[in-house]
């Protein structure tokens, strides 16, 4: 890791950990906050209906339920996470999932077409990142999910890395536009969260 | 009460505990989806010839029946 990238590290860190300390006071966390105003969750329904907008609205997130089929054994649900590539295309950066109790547990890439829209290449994703800001005004769970791409930036490009490698890998079988339309292929690269972890490691040292 | 945990929270110095504490606050049990109403319940009335409605209560975990609807997981 490159001087410039700790430093960057550290930054989202604490722009990450003064999102969770929000929370804390409050004792909630980012989906308990997106589900604020909802009487009942209901699996396969979208919160916010019309998403979540943040970082000047380049970025948009929606938090859904499954009825059975996670990405996770424990998960209760995920973030879905979207960026504006421009000519009002967005194109799925990852999946967040989170636990029963409201923690991030996984990244998660997906095959297209369970979100369509364009296909959104690393280096495009590094881009976005790069030439975003974060915005004061932006609700606190948009302020926490841009903390948490910013400080997870690495790993994210990391899974996307995986996920081609994984595509490529189904494409020696058959054309990757077959690939990527395919309904039996989901989940394409997952990579684990360890937020304790995490913050100890670029808040301490 | 409450007031006064969050100051703590807040004016504690970042060490291992502090993080740990933080988080712990943040671990809050969700509540329990519930299954779609539209999927399970709703009487959808069909006029005759008329086509049937797409089912959009899948989830985008189940590849299974995902024929069915093209993209469960799309921002639009």
């Amino acid at each position: 890791m490159t001087r410039e990238t700790s430093q960057c590290a550290s930054y989202w860190a604490q722009q990450l950990y003064a999102c969770l300390q929000q929370m804390a006071a409050h004792d909630t966390n980012a989906v308990l906050l997106t589900l604020a105003d909802v009487d009942a969750i209901e699996t396969g329904r979208r919160y916010p209906d019309e998403g979540l907008a943040f970082a000047n609205s380049r970025w948009r997130a929606f938090y859904h339920c499954h009825q059975d089929a996670t990405q996770y054994r424990h998960e209760h649900g995920h973030f879905h996470i979207f960026t504006d590539i421009g000519d009002h295309d967005w194109a799925h950066v990852a999946g967040l999932s989170v636990d029963i109790s409201g923690q991030p547990v996984h990244w998660f890439a997906v095959n297209r077409w369970v979100t369509d829209g364009p296909w959104l290449e690393r280096k495009k994703f590094l881009h976005q990142l790069q030439t975003s800001a974060e915005n004061e005004q932006d609700a606190l769970t948009g302020r926490w999910l841009f903390a948490l791409l910013q400080f997870y930036q690495a790993e994210i490009s990391d899974l996307l890395k995986l996920r081609d490698e994984k595509v490529r890998s189904y494409t020696d079988l058959t054309g990757p536009a077959a690939v990527l339309d395919n309904r039996e292929i989901y989940t394409l690269a997952t990579k684990k969260i360890e937020l304790l972890a995490m913050l100890e490691k670029h808040l301490l040292h | 009460m409450k007031r006064i945990k969050s100051r703590i929270i807040i004016g504690t110095a970042i060490s291992a505990a502090a993080i740990a504490v933080v988080i712990d606050h943040t671990k809050q049990r969700l509540p329990e989806a519930e299954k779609q109403l539209a999927s399970q319940e709703a009487v959808i009335i069909i006029d005759e010839g008329e086509d049937l409605p797409v089912d959009n209560s899948d989830d985008c975990g189940k590849p299974a029946s995902a024929g069915r609807q093209p993209s469960p997981c799309s921002l639009l």
